[in-house]
């Protein structure tokens, strides 16, 4: 076995100097806080009989999705991406270690170890994201969101418009945003999208994606996150590492927009003129106001906001001053590295994938199917969503 | 080798249930050096003890979740790094590159600038290795169990991690 290294020691010694340390000084809180852990499982366990309960309703409300095909919607037939939706009520608090390593991965649940950024040979997932809590959207949480944006300093003229359009939309209208907003989508694992339009995917049965919670001190229970229906807010994700069984496939044609068609479908109709209109304009004159104090970058000189993050970013394409129709928004992990527009990494910054159909060329652009990367940020201070930067590439 | 006590059932192949206590005396005899890899995993003093602490307050949580098929100094290790790396990941300071605790502008200060920069430039594997095997003295069988990784690869790591802090570190800076 190699020794140590002189001067690497020497070097280490510089950067962690030795120093005292009393190891009775962390102990009576670490027995306290166990203590309060193993309070919080007993209650849980409590109320778990409550839960189940509860379940019953839950039920009646995947039948009601059923019914609206909604279930079948989250399965797609892309293999690198995950469409799942997530609980309103349900919050995960667990810890989220950065990589795991999952040597069973399949279509069922398996177990992981935390261990897993140093381990090589098995399957490796890193952690990409957690999810968002879910907005609630209300006819009277969206009258409330509109005085407060007036408050902010939204322009009144503005505001009562939108207030007015609001008035012209239904409930019906208000329950299916609603639905919608629960629904997320992630993406990006074999991004490597050759000229023949292929792209590289996992073996099958091994998921792309996975929603995990912990199991003890060092493992957790995952399971493939595409089709779930009520994943708790807080689950972190994860995506799996490229390895040598993954096979190169056509990559799936990015059809109409799934967004507008599962939106027709649960109301039952065509989406009328107004309720595009109120939609728009709740998402970006509403609800963002006075952005420019948060230090988000302008792009093209308009400011996006919107109440949730993938709203947000659905909303993005719109800046460039042509007409678009956006076709979808895929969440993406945060690129190793330095970040775009030296934005800074934290628990709120997002990266969308986001195609669009350009309606009519604009001199740079020809009309037809693009494709930008779009960080948006939550601006604390306003409490909503705000695009920080787009670019062609993440 | 001497006998550990029982207190001591650490590195004990023997499969046995923690109990608080044995949770604590495996922490007692290395206290030190958990929280020395943990402030350089987490990059402050202050956030290595937080990680420390989350570790023990997990360890002691669910100490019944110990299968015992390893050693408990490599479960408490695996919790102490975990625990640091997302002290880190949390830490906004630390993920801009920059060091949360500003040391003075001292003697020292700028050649420590200089290793930091040369340890924050290593993969992270090479890195926890090394700040294992350095700051804890752990050999390669215990680095390897608290990594999840094999011996062999312990080794080899070092030896990359040797070299390339060698190479990047300037002999002035360490005179």
């Amino acid at each position: 076995m190699t020794g140590k290294d002189p001067v690497v020691g020497q070097a280490l010694d510089l950067l962690v100097p030795d120093f005292g340390v009393d190891p009775n000084e962390l102990l009576p809180a670490a027995h306290a806080g166990a203590a309060k852990v193993r309070a919080v499982r007993r209650r849980r366990q409590t109320a778990g009989a409550i839960a189940f309960a509860v379940l019953l309703l839950f039920a009646g409300a995947a039948v009601a999705a059923q019914q609206f095909d909604l279930l079948s919607f989250l399965h797609t037939s892309d293999r690198n991406s995950a469409r799942f939706s997530v609980s309103r009520s349900r919050t995960y608090h667990g810890a989220a270690p950065l990589a795991l390593t999952c040597p069973g991965a399949k279509t069922g649940a398996f177990v992981c170890e935390a261990t897993g950024p140093m381990a090589l040979g098995t399957r490796s997932y890193e952690l990409g994201m957690r999810t968002d809590k879910v907005p609630s959207l209300t006819r009277q949480g969206m009258l409330a969101s509109l005085s407060r944006a007036q408050a902010n300093g939204s322009d009144p003229a503005e505001v009562a418009r939108v207030r007015d359009d609001l008035s012209r939309v239904g409930d019906d209208f208000i329950r299916a945003l609603a639905v919608l907003s629960r629904i997320e989508t992630v993406g990006g694992v074999g991004e490597s999208t050759g000229p023949s339009g292929t792209e590289r995917v996992p073996p099958r049965g091994v998921p792309a994606w996975t929603a995990c919670r912990e199991l003890t001190l060092t493992t957790f229970r995952c399971r493939p996150l595409a089709g779930r229906v009520g994943v708790a807010s807080g689950t972190p994700l994860y995506f799996l590492q490229p390895s040598r069984d993954w096979r190169r496939v056509q990559a799936p044609s990015q059809g109409q927009s799934d967004f507008g068609r599962v939106l027709e479908q649960l109301l039952g109709r065509k989406v009328t003129r107004d309720e595009t209109r109120f939609f728009v304009d709740f998402a970006t004159v509403a609800v963002g106001s006075g952005g420019s104090s948060s230090g988000a970058k302008k792009y093209r000189g308009t400011l996006i906001a919107g109440s949730g993050a993938r709203g947000t970013a659905l909303l993005a394409p719109q800046s460039l001053g042509i007409r678009t129709r956006v076709i979808s928004a895929v969440a993406q992990p945060l690129p190793h590295g330095r970040l775009p527009g030296d934005l800074k990494r934290s628990g709120t910054l997002r990266l969308y994938r986001v195609a669009f159909d350009l309606l009519r060329a604009n001199g740079v652009d020809a009309a037809g199917r693009h494709t930008i990367y779009v960080y948006v940020t939550r601006a604390r201070r306003l409490g909503v969503w705000i695009v920080a930067w787009m670019a062609s590439r993440p | 080798m001497a006998e550990l006590p029982s207190s001591h059932f650490v590195g004990s192949p023997r499969r046995r249930a923690a109990t608080a206590a044995s949770i604590e005396a495996a922490y007692r005899a290395h206290a030190k050096e958990f929280l020395r890899v943990a402030t350089a995993i987490a990059g402050s003093r202050e956030g290595g003890r937080d990680a420390v602490q989350e570790a023990l307050t997990r360890a002691f949580a669910r100490r019944a979740t110990f299968r015992g098929s390893g050693t408990m100094e490599a479960w408490l290790w695996r919790a102490v790094v975990n625990a640091a790396r997302n002290v880190r990941a949390r830490s906004p300071l630390v993920a801009e590159g920059r060091q949360a605790d500003t040391p003075a502008r001292d003697a020292v200060a700028e050649p420590r600038d200089a290793v930091r920069a040369a340890v924050a430039a290593l993969p992270e594997r090479q890195r926890l290795a090394l700040f294992l095997r350095y700051y804890a003295d752990l050999d390669y069988a215990a680095i390897a169990a608290a990594l999840g990784v094999r011996r062999g690869t312990v080794s080899a790591t070092l030896n990359h991690a040797h070299k390339t802090l060698r190479a990047a570190l300037d002999e002035e800076v360490l005179a």
